[in-house]
């Protein structure tokens, strides 16, 4: 079964690859209890965090970010651990 | 069915649930800003070739002109506002112009020359290719080079240049500085090459086997004309036989990429329409249209064209420029041993 850590780390990562580490990692590094490592990998994720780690990014590239996030998670779409945040579904 | 789904439809993006006004809103700017690029870099890169003339205004090739442009503007709006308002754009040209410029880059594969290689000639290729590939990968390790870094380094070299580059790095998954640090270094190494080529190799030996060296050895479609150009029609048809045939192996290389980086066999649908439409091309007449054939080829270039200005305009100029080094002595190690053995062995 999936961790919010997984979902977080899943967006990290692919954020990191369409905007460069810097600014991905840039982007997260104030949200409080959310430790992130310099390969994207998150510690410390619940559903709140997962919230705020897309509201950060959308606010980035807008819609665009939410389709890239979207591709990023479908391996964790459907379980039913995690509770994804209403612009993510 | 899902797992089919992966390894044929990969999505970068997922459109479900998306509301079309705002990501028109988000988008349009940076996506005709990329596209605006990709479509003059064409036409700047053959006015240089005029201005210039020679073997240095092939210096003028459009995918260059296409990442060094996306570079300059990147430098000028740095991460200002402006920047934050193309990003969605840029991001989404890349996203739909990959597929377009990747199948009509199928026109390069013309299978009647890829069924007249000698087999013994075509082993040499793949060995050559390999072996490139894995110095690139082994000791651009050692050298602290980035495991994304090397992948797309591998590929440029041992496949057919910036395309490959453009074409691999969503699947590599690489970070936009990697991508471009790779694309200019390409380049660099094909100047070096072509001119290694011509003004040394040509000399040593025999126009067959020179012949052979450039389709073995020389990136970039453009600077393999530009090598092969002192032979006769015939060798420079084997030559480009060869460099065909390299292009025909991503086909191969990026299943075996996404397998290697993710334990995951990744066959997107439009390589499987990049091999049709080249099969359609070689042995249907459409080729043989010239309005046809330079529309096809101008919708390939301006696609591909497009996706590398907009790699340059998300990536740090001065980052790219300040690690090119160590990568640019990796694939020249490559090149050189790789070289050796071919001089060896014939």
């Amino acid at each position: 079964m999936a961790t919010y850590n997984d979902v977080i780390s899943a967006i990290i990562k692919k954020q990191m690859s369409i905007i460069g580490s810097n600014m991905a990692l840039k982007s997260v590094k104030d949200i409080a209890g959310l430790t992130v490592a310099q390969d994207g990998t998150a510690t410390g994720g619940d559903a709140a965090k997962l919230t705020a780690v897309v509201a950060s990014y959308e606010k980035i590239a807008g819609t665009v970010a939410l389709m890239l996030m979207k591709g990023a998670i479908a391996p964790y779409a459907n379980d039913s651990g995690i509770v994804l945040p209403a612009n993510l579904k | 069915m899902g797992s089919i789904k992966e390894v044929f439809f990969p999505s970068q993006m997922n459109f479900s649930n998306v509301n079309i006004g705002n990501l028109l809103k988000d988008v349009w700017i940076g996506f005709l800003l990329s596209l605006g690029l990709g479509y003059s870099a064409p036409l700047i890169a053959a006015w240089g070739k005029n201005a210039v003339g020679g073997h240095a205004g092939n210096l003028f090739d459009a995918m260059v002109v296409a990442i060094l442009i996306g570079l300059l503007i990147r430098m000028i709006i740095g991460t200002s506002k402006t920047y934050f308002k193309v990003l969605p754009g840029i991001l989404m040209a890349q996203v739909f112009f990959i597929p377009i410029g990747i199948i009509f880059y199928g026109k390069s594969l013309n299978f009647k020359l890829l069924t007249e290689i000698n087999p013994l000639v075509l082993l040499g290729l793949v060995g050559t290719m390999i072996l490139t590939f894995a110095i690139i990968y082994f000791v651009g390790r050692k050298f602290g080079l980035g495991e994304k870094l090397c992948f797309l380094l591998g590929f440029g070299s041992a496949v057919c240049g910036a395309s490959a580059i453009a074409m691999t790095s969503p699947f590599v998954e690489a970070e936009p500085d990697d991508t471009a640090t790779a694309l200019v270094l390409n380049t660099i190494l094909t100047v070096i090459t072509t001119f290694f080529m011509l003004t040394f190799v040509l000399k040593w030996l025999a126009p067959e086997l020179y012949a052979q060296a450039v389709g073995f050895f020389v990136q970039q479609t453009g600077f393999c004309k530009v090598g092969l150009s002192p032979l006769e029609a015939p060798l420079v048809k084997a030559g480009m036989a060869l460099k065909s045939m390299r292009v025909a192996l991503l086909v191969l290389y990026i299943p075996c990429v996404t397998f290697i980086l993710r334990r995951k066999i990744v066959l997107p649908w439009f390589l499987l329409v990049f091999v049709a439409f080249g099969l359609y091309w070689t042995y249907s007449d459409i080729g043989k249209n010239k309005a046809i054939s330079e529309l096809a080829g101008q919708i390939g270039t301006i696609s591909l064209a497009t996706v590398l200005a907009s790699v340059g305009m998300n990536a740090n100029f001065l980052g790219v420029f300040k690690k090119l080094w160590v990568p640019l002595a990796v694939s020249l190690i490559a090149f050189a041993v790789g070289f050796g053995i071919f001089m060896t062995i014939i």
